[in-house]
Order: structure tokens, then sequence, then C-alpha cells
């Protein structure tokens, strides 16, 4: 039977997939400044952040209401929760892209320090898992939102490469200090977009399955009592 | 110990006083567990259909 309620729950879903388009766009534009010294993208992005932001508040305040008014239960009752976490991720992961905009503009002041391979690349598995948790999101997919999770442990062990490639150049010539901060800045909010990803797909499993992941409880519940 | 049992169709005692709830329906017991659990995460599509009003 289909009920009032569920118009508005299809409205909330919407909100949040015009968030995560928002959010996808700027990173990609965020990346490809970066990749081709252009600044347009990289503004493109700073005027975008508004729009982000009114979204997160327009879900925030969509999710109390209906928590208020309709009293959900069950499965609307963790859509809606995860709805709030989930808007709250992206917002994060469109701040981070903002930084990694910001990382740009500084650094097209000065001619590039190297040839970008690994950041392109490291940048290439988030934006996939950004993708495919917003698709586990949509299709309430939990295995594909496992999936994500796993990947974010390649993700890390990129970005402590390029900190060790980055810091040889440090080492090697004062002068390169301040790019080389640049660019490992970059790595950090590479790494800390697809942190947020990982956790959105927490919430996702937690939305369609009711189990909770975070923090590796069920490892640690599972583990004999010392 | 005491153990109270509220018969009904009204889902707001049952949430506020029961630390158990079973739900019947013609006669048959569908489900049964912690109250929080039927009403977070419940295992039956009937059960769940129910306490979010898509019949009853």
């Amino acid at each position: 039977m289909e009920r009032q309620f569920d118009e508005e729950l299809k409205n909330l879903k919407a909100k949040l997939m015009r968030m995560a388009a928002l959010v996808e766009e700027s990173i990609a534009l965020a990346i490809k400044g970066l990749k081709a010294c252009q600044e347009q993208p990289a503004r493109r992005v700073l005027e975008q952040e508004d729009a982000i932001n009114l979204l997160d508040i327009e879900v925030d305040e969509l999710c109390l209401r209906l928590l208020a008014l309709k009293q959900p239960m069950a499965g609307d009752l963790r859509f809606i929760t995860s709805a709030m976490k989930i808007g709250s991720e992206l917002e994060r992961m469109g701040d981070q892209a903002v930084n990694i905009a910001e990382r740009t503009l500084d650094l097209l002041k000065q001619p590039p320090l190297k040839p970008l391979i690994d950041l392109p690349r490291m940048a290439e598995l988030v934006q996939k898992m950004v993708l495919d948790v917003i698709n586990a999101f949509v299709n309430r997919d939990a295995d594909l939102a496992r999936d994500v999770c796993r990947r974010d442990d390649e993700v890390d062990q990129l970005n402590d490469q390029i900190f060790r490639e980055l810091l040889t150049y440090m080492m090697q010539d004062p002068a390169n200090i301040p790019r080389a901060v640049g660019l490992i800045l970059v790595g950090r909010h590479l790494e800390r977009i697809a942190d947020h990803a990982t956790n959105i797909s927490e919430d996702v499993i937690y939305l369609a399955l009711g189990k909770t992941i975070k923090h590796h409880i069920e490892s640690r519940r599972l583990a004999p009592a010392s | 110990m005491f153990f109270l049992t509220i018969l009904g169709n009204n889902q707001g005692p049952v949430n506020k006083l029961c630390l158990l709830t079973n739900f019947l329906m013609m006669g048959e017991l569908i489900e049964y567990g912690r109250t929080d659990k039927i009403f977070t995460n419940p295992a039956n599509k009937l059960t769940e259909d129910y306490i979010t009003g898509r019949f009853g």
C-alpha cells in the first residue's frame, strides 16, 4: 500500500541524490584543476560549496520534521537516521573538495614540483569509491558498500607512499617544501574523502541490514572476553 | 519480577512499556523479540509492513 509518507521519503532521497551529484562533481572538478593546472575548475568548486551546504541544512530539517511528525519505525526509521548521517558525510566531502581546490590555486602560483602520477591514481580510486557508495545507497546494496570499505586500505597505503616520496623532495631542497606540503595536503584531503565514503558505506549497511559494522564492532563482539 | 502483558493494536504503549514484543496476525505468531529490535529492524516483512503502516 502506497502511503503519503512514501512521497516525503522520496523527496528526502531526491535531495540526498542532488547533494551527492554536486559533491561528486566538486571532487571531479577539484582533481581536474590540479591535474590540468587550470584555475577555472578549482574556482567552480568554491562557487558550488554554498549549494552543498544549503542542501545539508534542508536534509537535516526534513529528517527532523519526519521524525517528529511521522514517528517512523523499522526501515523508515533507519532510512531517515541514515539520511541525516549521510548528508553530514557528503557535506564534509564537499569541504574536502574545496580544500583541494584551494591547494590547487596555491600550487598554480608556482611551477609544478614534479609530474603527478600517484595523486591522480589516488584520486581515481577515491572517485570510484564515492560513485560506488552512492550507488550502494540508491540500491541498498550492502555487498557493494562492504567492498567500498575494503578499498579504503588501498587509498591509505597510496597516501603513505605519496608522503614518503614528497618527503625526499623536501629533504633534497628546502625550496621544495611549500609545494611538497601542498601536494601532501591534497593527498590528505583525498584520504579524508575516502574515509567519509567508508562512513557512508557503514550507514548503508545499517540501512540495508539493520547491522552496525562501525569501529569493527562485529569482530570486537566476537572476541573472547578478557 | 513482574510480567505485564499488553494486547492491542496501538503501538504506543508497546513501545513505551514493553521489553519484549510478540506480533500476531490472524492467530499466528509472526515474530517475537526485544521491542527495540522489532521496531528498528524486524526480521519478518509482515511485521515491517504492519509497524510502518502499510496495512492495519
